[in-house]
């Protein structure tokens, strides 16, 4: 008689990533309670993702694992690891930016590791229901994220805010996936598109399916669930808003690109309908909302908007190289996100963040090594050759003409325009005048961890816009199949 | 033996969703919104207990007590912060936030 094993010690090493993202946080809050110390939880946190980096490599070329809720493949390790590269990058520039903020900084490293924990185990979810219990470890830790500066009452509106319509959209995609439950009887992924190919399109599988991207839409900020964006980018603290920004959304496209592949959701004309209109929506609107801003933070809000409509371009064109597109272009974004919001918390004093635009003005003069840094940024948010956000268009509009996607194309054209004015109208303040500049404030200091992570998010901008292939070819490995 | 008809059930539970959602809508006291928005998870609580005695499997019921205890995580996050937002604003109408705004 063979024992039936639950779990195999090859399982567990190849679970190692969350292990290690779910382990090393219980370690880290023990020790805080015995001892706070910020450097040394700062360098814990830094091993942890440098570990979970490692293991995301030693187990990249594994069999896929199936397990009961996840499927740890490549496509969900390669999300895992690069999650964890920008959750180094956070703490890199957590560290200064905590030490001239709060009074008390340990607690923050703990909710980053969960919330990038949450995010990478959407993207490894094969059913509704760890696709919920991951989104909600994200949540919730953003929840306090956001509102970790909680002295400051800009800090705790936009956590509430947050939190209120974020609750309320996990109702709506619990609401939606007890609908197709009902209809189906089944939570996973895979017995979902088989039951979707032998009864279709219900009335409850379609009210399921809309509330379910309803849901999902909320996390990425796609027009019509895009108002919270804009404030709670402004009132979170920078390194948090790059959180939101990158990983928090990264992990939604990756967890929608695994479920639609395995449900064969965009098979079915309606939903690829009803996504074109919402990523047109979201160009037009996250664009256009963005062009009268005169607060940083907001006009990356609204451009994130409009990335995500950028985005929704290539998972509509799924099977024509469009997963791979999107996923690239996440990758572009997330450098690029990182970089402005790097520098936004680089220049942040106590009192305040530095987020108007006036605030810029003759940046060159003053700062010059960060107003490069800075345009360098822009010139990727808005697509400028030789930069990552060129190349991750140029990718998304391949995939696009090969799924005939011609209207949405033709809206990411005039998108594309509508956008280099806003980016470049920063780049032309921070070179204006300098007898304009307002000498009177005061910038942060200047060299520090955060400096090094700069350094590095521009190598990565300059990499992926030069030589984007290196990238491409580890996406063209795993697609999921 | 007289049994209600799952649909009826799932009705119940849409009507209590919407009635939270209008909730959360209309509402201005924050405590009022979280209540509301405790009701929309409960009525899809309560959608996945009926989904499940369809199907005569546990697995709604299991899916119920993971909203329920997701559902405790978030309120006790929730009531830290209005705590936080009295102490500063000595109110908790939404009326008194509005330091975000373009």
């Amino acid at each position: 008689m063979t024992m039936n094993k639950l779990i195999t010690t090859q399982d567990l090493m190849q679970l190692m990533p969350f292990i290690l993202m779910l382990a090393m946080p219980v370690i880290l809050l023990i020790i805080i309670a015995i001892k706070r110390n910020h450097l040394f939880t700062w360098l814990f946190t830094l091993a942890t993702f440098a570990a979970v980096l490692v293991t995301v490599i030693t187990n990249f070329n594994q069999a896929p694992l199936n397990i009961a809720l996840l499927t740890v493949d490549k496509f969900s390790l390669l999300y895992t690891g690069v999650f964890a590269i920008v959750g180094l990058v956070i703490t890199l520039l957590s560290h200064d930016y905590l030490e001239k903020t709060s009074d008390h900084k340990e607690e923050f490293y703990l909710l980053l590791v969960f919330a990038t924990l949450g995010s990478s185990l959407m993207v490894a979810s094969n059913n509704f229901v760890s696709l919920f219990l991951s989104l909600e470890v994200l949540s919730v830790s953003l929840y306090s994220m956001i509102a970790y500066l909680r002295n400051q009452d800009r800090a705790i509106e936009a956590g509430l805010k947050y939190l209120v319509l974020a609750a309320m959209s996990s109702a709506v995609l619990l609401f939606g996936i007890a609908l197709v439950y009902f209809e189906t009887g089944v939570f996973s992924y895979t017995l979902i598109g088989t039951k979707l190919g032998q009864i279709g399109f219900t009335p409850y599988m379609v009210a399921g399916f809309a509330m379910i991207i309803a849901g999902a839409g909320f996390k990425l900020s796609v027009v019509p669930f895009h108002w919270w964006t804009s404030d709670v980018y402004q009132g979170a603290n920078s390194p948090v808003t790059s959180f939101i920004a990158t990983v928090s959304k990264g992990g939604m496209v990756g967890g929608m690109i695994r479920m639609f592949t395995l449900i064969n959701g965009l098979e079915n004309h309606s939903v690829v309908l009803v996504l074109t209109v919402i990523a047109a929506a979201s160009m037009f609107v996250g664009n256009i909302l963005a062009l009268q801003q005169n607060n940083l933070k907001r006009l990356l809000a609204y451009s994130s908007i409009a990335h995500l409509g950028y985005i929704l371009i290539a998972f509509i064109s799924f099977g024509n190289g469009g997963t791979q597109a999107a996923t690239f272009y996440l990758v572009a974004y997330f450098a690029t996100t990182l970089g402005a919001f790097g520098i936004i918390s680089l220049l942040s004093t106590p009192e305040g963040e530095a987020e108007n635009i006036s605030f810029y003005k003759g940046l060159y003069w003053r700062k010059p090594v960060l107003a490069a840094f800075m345009t360098l940024v822009m010139f990727s948010l808005a697509g400028i050759p030789l930069t990552s956000g060129f190349v991750g268009k140029f990718f998304v509009a391949t995939s696009g003409v090969k799924a005939d996607l011609w209207v949405l194309l033709f809206f990411l054209a005039v998108n594309s325009v509508i956008g280099v004015y806003y980016y470049l109208r920063v780049v032309v303040m921070m070179f204006s005048n300098k007898d304009n500049s307002p000498e009177t404030i005061q910038c942060g200091k200047g060299i520090s961890s955060g400096l090094i992570a700069l350094v590095f998010i521009a190598l990565m901008i300059v990499y992926l816009g030069v030589y984007p292939s290196g990238i491409m070819d580890l996406i063209q490995k795993s697609i999921i199949n | 033996m007289n049994t209600i008809p799952v649909e009826q059930s799932l009705l119940l539970a849409a009507m209590l969703f919407v009635i939270g959602l209008i909730g959360v809508l209309s509402r201005r006291n924050v405590i009022l919104m979280l209540m509301s928005v405790e009701i929309m998870l409960n009525a899809a609580g309560m959608a996945f207990v009926v989904a499940g005695s369809r199907w005569v499997q546990p697995d709604g019921q299991v899916m119920f007590i993971f909203i329920l205890s997701m559902a405790a995580a978030e309120v006790s996050v929730g009531l830290a912060l209005i705590l936080q937002m009295f102490h500063i604003n000595k109110s908790i109408d939404t009326k008194t936030l509005g330091k975000l705004h373009d």
